[in-house]
């Protein structure tokens, strides 16, 4: 079968389909973002934008470290393997620690992002 | 428009389950994954913004697969004013336990040992399920065994399930069933179907230890949790059967299955609960175990695999829910069709209670307009005692 996303992406587009197809993510996230989550074990990275409603997630072949992150223009980022990501913040900010995990804008990608990991 | 009812849907499922006659055939969904959200919310049935204002108010649940707030649009018009009056009298949910990583591999595994994996397709409509076990070395299976600690249920899940049944219940009259994983899939989920035949024939030991394992880790401590929160009626998931018998030797299910099966039935039970089994396929060949466990009830039943006019004559103490072919009949066939075959069905294996018709599985690709036919036609044809 060939598949758009699989993994921790298609998580996270699991949970924003869900609210768009009920019509809840214009409610619940009324402005216009862009945030790109990177899964270091299971590249490549994606960019997530959501706009009035609908949202668009797209492959960025281009990321192959962390640092590569700080060169797109978004509003948040993170960058995790897919176990500190599962983990919850108590692995996340292990992660920070160890140098494994990189968040750029806490809030938006807490908010938008882990809350969709169903 | 619907008839006043007689008896609230709790009553109903419930008078069946014991044996008895109600005031009409219930009905019963399992739910639906994301490919029917998206063929329902593009239907002329979509819930609307006026529904979900209501829902919103009553904090239904979205959650998919099993989609109560769609369950809740079928309701008649006194109860959500856009309803489709086309009543559903029970649905269902479930829990698992949370996620574990192990050594051996970079997944994230199931608590049970299982894989899982979410895909979206071309068509932009994801899918999420169990793709495959992992702990199939004999040594990974013991490493499982340490994460003894990771493994134990999350007491907030199940209170959880408790406030979602009783939203259901008494906002919209509709019996959520609930439940946990069963014995046979929480350890196949984990080892393969390979290794549990392979243990089974040469180190039943082995596998009775895993077996063991899981019920004092997870699920004892699970159904505990569950019988806590007092649920009228439980259902329990474990795929038994493909579509010409069982998926393992009818004795290695009586030796390793049927004992833990029969624990989940006598807590069930002891709290006052009706207990449903859910399994796929062919299983005609341990009915005799189910009526000797105690079960009250048995869900999917699939036409084509099940002697179901049989089942009704030598088992009448197990109520038949589900039984309506979600792959054939509800996918392909007109809902003209659906409300005749649905009328039969009602006739042939209703007429002394003992039955509760639905899809036999999570909808899929079905239309909405079958589905809608399908309860219609329950609801207008159930009245028949």
């Amino acid at each position: 079968m060939c598949a758009k996303f699989r993994g921790i992406p298609a998580l996270i587009y699991s949970g924003l389909w869900r609210r768009q197809i009920f019509g809840r993510l214009k409610k619940d996230f009324p402005g216009k973002t862009k945030l790109v989550v990177y899964i270091t074990d299971y590249p490549p990275a994606v960019s997530i934008k959501i706009d009035r409603g609908n949202f668009e997630m797209e492959k960025l072949e281009n990321v192959k470290e962390l640092n590569d992150l700080d060169n797109i223009e978004c509003d948040g980022y993170i960058a995790a393997p897919q176990s500190y990501l599962f983990g919850g913040p108590a692995a996340l900010k292990k992660g920070i620690e160890e140098g494994k995990v990189k968040m750029n804008n806490e809030a938006v990608i807490f908010a938008i992002l882990l809350r969709n990991l169903q | 428009m619907s008839k006043d009812p007689k008896m609230s849907a709790l009553e109903r499922v419930l008078t069946v389950l014991e044996g008895k006659i109600p005031d009409r055939v219930p009905s019963f969904i399992l739910g639906g994954d994301c490919d029917f959200v998206y063929r329902f919310m593009n239907s002329p049935y979509e819930l609307t913004e006026e529904d979900m204002k209501q829902l919103d108010n009553d904090r239904v649940s979205y959650m998919i697969p099993f989609i109560h707030s769609i369950v809740a649009k079928f309701s008649p018009p006194d109860v959500l004013p856009g309803g489709i009056d086309a009543k559903i009298d029970m649905c269902w949910s479930t829990t698992g336990g949370g996620l574990i990583k192990m050594d051996f591999t970079d997944r994230v595994l199931n608590n049970n040992g299982g894989t899982f994996d979410a895909v979206v397709k071309e068509d932009g409509i994801p899918h999420l399920w169990y793709t495959g076990p992992a702990l199939l070395k004999k040594e990974y299976i013991k490493e499982y065994w340490q994460q003894e600690k990771n493994l134990k249920p999350n007491p907030a899940a199940f209170r959880n399930l408790s406030r979602i049944r009783k939203t259901m219940l008494d906002k919209y009259d509709i019996v959520v069933s609930q439940g946990i994983t069963g014995p046979f899939e929480n350890c196949v989920f984990g080892i393969g179907h390979a290794n549990f035949a392979r243990f089974a024939r040469k180190e039943p030991s082995f596998l009775q230890q895993h077996i063991d394992f899981q019920w004092d880790i997870i699920e004892e401590p699970s159904l505990k949790l569950l019988m806590n929160q007092k649920p009228d009626v439980v259902m329990c998931g474990d795929d038994y059967g493909f579509n010409a018998g069982l998926q393992m030797n009818v004795k290695n299910w009586r030796k390793f299955i049927k004992p833990k099966l029969a624990e989940y039935v006598k807590y069930a039970h002891d709290a006052g609960a009706k207990f449903v089994i859910h399994s796929c396929g062919n299983i005609g060949e341990i009915f005799p175990d189910f009526v000797e466990i105690g079960i009250d009830g048995v869900e999917s039943l699939k036409p084509k695999n099940n002697d179901l006019k049989m089942y009704r004559e030598k088992y009448p103490e197990i109520t038949l829910i589900g039984t309506v072919d979600d792959s054939e009949i509800l996918k392909y066939e007109s809902p003209k069709f659906i409300r005749n075959s649905i009328r039969e069905d009602i006739q042939t294996l209703g007429k002394r209670g003992g039955y509760i018709p639905g899809p036999t599985n999570f909808l899929l690709d079905q239309p909405a307009e079958n589905i809608v036919a399908l309860f219609k036609a329950i609801q207008d044809y159930g009245d028949i005692y």
